[in-house]
């Protein structure tokens, strides 16, 4: 099968029940996009599938065929850190660090159609991933941050 | 109090290690790959008692890509930090459901997991035994016959024919006497389940057995040092062919403490001497690696009717499943704390901690703390509500300040539980009008505010090296054996150096903690690090600006004694002199030079072993951690379903260090407390557990994070911890869930005396007040009472 990672063409012969997180770790090394439950429970393989964040652990392979696939890798074009990435390090929403990877796809989902989100869309928007070391709140905080950073005026694709 | 005006100590600067996790560069242990690795399976008992009759691999062995499998009687090690009481593949017998019985490695998983199903085992059930009250009776089955046979460590105290691994007992003063003496005497038991750490990665290790003798493993663990001193007693090894490296990896709380699956890893790899891998999946880490102790805690307390308490007792059992693993410390650890942040003349504790056949526990965030906490803090509410005194000013009544006496007989000093109380409480608004129904007008929300005050010891003794590089340039390289995993040690040892140098946070470095070169810390537990690696990472700091005035006086013809180092420099007292790090270093004189190494070690070697007849010591731990909680809470009398609006949290800690790390704990504390206060519970059914999953066994989302206020104390620096430091990793998870059960009452007169809060236990609760019962009750299951005993003079 075909498909498109962080802009990059890959042609892979795949297993029907290879998942799309199976592929982009052990196929691809791509190992930023994180394996914590292999149920979809956890949101710690959140990968954006066409420009939406899914569970890439119950994403089958095949189903991501001709697909273009975003995960945290592709987030730094050219050496440049995201704002989401760089207010997570400077607001505090990094601890063990194992659930950020998901947690800022998730949130460049959001903010790719809702660019000034208020608190409460931010919380409900990560509610799909868990953190057990922090609170939540120091997430939500740093997305502010970064939305507030992307919409003075800085362009992002 | 005058506060020290830190450059970096107490700032709010970014931690210096989130960059790399953010961008998903940063390889954690199950990132990692290694040429030629094995991928390991376990096959896993599915008797919760048995005996083995047999264990075929042969077939599974014979399957193409498999490369070595093992049994128990093939890798005949036990092993046990307290007990060696463990097989590190089950043999002869197996204990719970979960234990492992093989494991094979294989090319890759899939062949793996193929070959378990091909594995034949053959059980003998035998009857089995899963309740503790139950395990603690003298005439229990025992699941560990042979206990008395097993190797044990120092003040352990075992029950010859019994399932008590260990019993710890407190006393002190005349109990019974003060017991007729008061106005008051209350009795309430409680009870909390085993519940689970929920690492977001789970437990990985890599093994490497050399033929040519080096063993290698690269674990996630919290004590690589502790791994590979029990690896090397428990495989025989010599300490210079063992090698233990922790990469990075995603959470601990205890649930990654040696061992786990690396002795499995290294056995596998022994047998075919190629890379072996082993990482649990998510069913194994709720099911088969290591829970918290679910406990049955009694406390009884006389008080006067000014509302002085005299005297308490607290007896308790704490459920450490099949194997001890560190039971018998979270025993006396919690037992030196189970009396409460409180002066009381009177004390007497008695803990037991027995197996049963389920899943093993071991340390989980708090150590006992949190459930002997739920238990004397809804305690002391309930004695509040029944004296009509209000829950704050009674514990500030009978708080300890300095000068009082604790549990174990020590005269404390140095902490600000009191104003950790207070600030805790107006944080919430206590005492402010109260909004009994919700502002939506809505009669059956019902709000109320709790609140409970903690305490907890970091044991030691312990010992912690540090060795530190600064180059020339300024920038430093730290070797600590101290992990993190999270909770912000790299930044506490960074903060410490940079602070006593002068130096720039940024152009520090944490090395990767590797035992081939990392000084030594036994492992990271205990809420110790900071004060012990701390202390450690200052001492090798002033170590070097020490070598920087000796050679800075050399090179003037100066008397040492004249110059000091201070604000990045060594300066004179008139300040004609003024040399930083890179005008001594790389000039003159010191012209070749590029580099110092400065070593440090704290060693908390004033702790005094308890009396084994009476818990009592002039210095029993390491220091102290006090804290308090207060919590808002929303309940829906209807379908008893809690929600926490607020919690504010006040901690005495000191100084902080990392003033965002603080943050950052008390905020993840609260919500990893809060599910063990309202949801999380292992269900175990037949010694089988039901709830394996993250579906069915909830933690917090965002969703349901309240507001958290947390709260800084500073007031009482402690004289020994680094620039006045204590610790906070586990105090933040201890007050919560009785906070939350105060706050319930509060608002519905129903009080729940087993955690968690679900919603059936609060509806019982409150249905059983409408019903005309007593305001006080205790629900130990849905629909059945137990009692309280009230004694008035």
């Amino acid at each position: 099968m075909s498909f498109s990672v962080n802009g990059q063409e890959h042609h892979l012969y795949v297993a029907p029940n290879e998942t799309l997180l199976d592929v982009l770790r052990e196929r691809l090394g791509l190992t930023g996009t994180k394996r914590g439950c292999d149920l979809g429970d956890c949101g710690a393989c959140t990968v954006l599938l066409s420009g939406q964040p899914v569970n890439s652990c119950i994403v089958l392979a095949v189903d991501a065929a001709s697909k273009e696939i975003t995960t945290i890798e592709g987030l730094t074009e050219s050496g440049e850190i995201h704002p989401l990435q760089k207010a997570f390090a400077e607001y505090g929403a990094v601890q063990c660090g194992f659930c950020s990877p998901g947690m800022i796809l998730v949130l460049k989902a959001l903010l790719d159609t809702n660019p000034q989100p208020t608190r409460e869309q931010v919380m409900g928007a990560i509610a799909g991933n868990l953190c057990r070391c922090g609170g939540y709140h120091k997430i939500a905080d740093a997305a502010l941050a970064a939305a507030a950073a992307m919409n003075g005026g800085e362009r992002w694709k | 109090m005058e506060m020290t005006a830190y450059t970096s100590v107490g700032t709010y600067d970014a931690r210096v290690d989130s960059l790399p996790k953010a961008t998903g560069e940063l390889k954690y242990i199950n990132d990692m790959c290694i040429p030629g690795m094995l991928h390991a399976k376990v096959l896993r008992s599915t008797e919760a008692h048995a005996a083995i009759v047999k264990v075929d691999v042969s077939e599974a062995l014979a399957m193409p890509g498999v490369v070595a499998a093992i049994t128990g009687e093939q890798a005949g090690f036990s092993y046990g930090r307290q007990i060696e009481d463990e097989p590190i593949i089950a043999r002869g017998r197996v204990r719970y459901i979960g234990e492992p019985v093989a494991a094979v490695a294989a090319v890759d998983e899939a062949a793996a997991e193929a070959a378990l199903e091909r594995i034949k085992v053959n059980y003998q059930p035998l009857p089995a035994i899963f309740d503790a009250e139950q395990a603690a009776a003298a005439d229990a089955l025992l699941v560990h016959p042979d206990l008395m046979s097993y190797k044990r460590g120092p003040g352990l105290n075992p029950g010859a024919g019994t399932n008590v691994c260990n019993s710890f007992k407190i006393r002190r003063g005349d109990l019974e006497a003060a017991f007729a003496q008061a106005d008051f005497v209350f009795e309430h038991r409680f009870t909390t389940p085993p519940i689970q750490h929920c690492p977001i990665e789970t437990c990985g290790a890599i093994a490497y057995s050399e033929a040519s003798g080096q063993l290698t493993v690269w674990s996630g663990t919290q004590g690589p040092h502790l791994l590979k001193q029990l690896l090397c007693k428990t495989f025989g090894l010599p300490g210079g062919k063992v090698r233990v490296i922790q990469p990075p990896y995603g959470g601990g709380f205890g649930g990654k403490v040696p061992m786990h699956v690396e002795p499995i890893a290294v056995a596998l790899s022994m047998q075919c001497h190629m890379p072996v891998r082993l990482a649990l999946n998510r069913e194994e880490e709720f099911a088969a690696s290591t829970v918290r102790h679910g406990s049955i805690v009694r406390v009884k307390s006389g008080v006067t009717k000014d509302g002085r308490i005299t005297a308490r007792k607290v007896d308790y059992i704490l459920d450490t499943g099949a194997y001890a693993r560190i039971g018998p410390l979270v025993l006396r650890n919690s037992a030196i704390a189970a009396t409460g942040p409180y002066d009381i003349s009177n004390v007497q504790v008695d803990g037991v901690c027995v197996y049963t056949n389920k899943v093993p526990a071991g340390a989980l965030r708090g150590f006992g703390t949190p459930q002997v906490s739920f238990a004397y803090e809804s305690h002391m509410d309930m004695i509040a509500h029944e004296l009509g005194i209000d829950p704050v000013k009674f514990r500030v009544l009978n708080i300890q300040r300095s000068g009082s006496i604790n549990g174990p007989g020590e005269t404390v000093k140095d902490i600000a539980i009191e104003r950790c109380i207070e600030e805790a409480a107006s944080a919430i608004g206590w005492g402010e009008p109260d909004i009994r129904s919700s502002a939506a007008g809505a009669p059956y929300l019902k709000r109320g505010k709790g609140v409970a005050s903690v305490v907890k010891a970091c044991a030691g003794p312990a010992q912690s090296i540090v060795v530190v590089r600064v180059a020339k340039d300024s920038s430093a390289s730290i070797l600590i054996s101290a992990s993190d995993m999270g909770q912000g040690v790299e930044m506490v040892v960074s903060q410490a150096v940079a602070e006593t140098l002068g130096i720039p946070l940024g152009g520090i470095r944490v090395e990767q903690p590797d035992t081939s070169y990392s000084p030594f810390d036994e492992l990271t537990t205990a809420s110790k690090a900071t004060f012990h690696t701390g202390n450690a990472a200052r001492s090798a700091a002033l170590d070097i600006a020490g070598q920087l005035v000796d050679m800075a006086a050399t090179e003037l013809g100066a008397e040492a004694s004249a110059l000091a180092y201070s604000d990045g420099a060594v300066r004179s007292a008139d300040g004609s002199v003024c040399l930083r790090i890179a005008d001594i270093l790389g000039k003159g004189r010191y012209r070749s030079c590029s580099e110092l190494l400065g070593r440090g070690m704290f060693i908390s070697d004033y702790v005094i072993a308890t009396d084994p007849e009476t818990g009592q010591s002039p210095s029993p731990v390491a220091f102290w951690m006090y804290a308090a909680q207060a919590v808002e809470v929303e309940v829906d009398t209807q379908t008893g379903h809690v929600r926490v609006l607020r919690v504010a949290a006040a901690h005495d800690v000191g100084q902080a260090i990392t003033r965002i790390g603080c943050e950052q704990q008390i905020q993840g504390g609260v919500v990893f407390a809060l599910g063990q206060s309202l949801w999380e519970e292992t269900m175990i059914r037949d010694g089988r557990v039901a709830n394996p999953t993250l579906l069915d066994y909830k933690i917090l989302t965002s969703a349901d994070t309240p507001q958290i206020i947390p709260i800084i104390i500073e007031d009482a620096p402690h004289p020994l911890g680094p620039f006045g430091a204590k610790g906070l990793g586990e105090i933040v998870t201890t007050p919560t869930a009785p906070a939350v059960a105060n706050a319930v009452f509060d608002a519905t007169g129903a009080r729940v005396c087993d955690l968690p809060l679900t919603p059936e236990r609060v509806l019982g609760a409150i249905k059983a007040v409408r019903n005309g019962g007593k305001a006080v009750w205790a629900v130990t299951r849905l629909g059945e009472r137990a009692s309280m005993t009230l004694r008035r003079r």
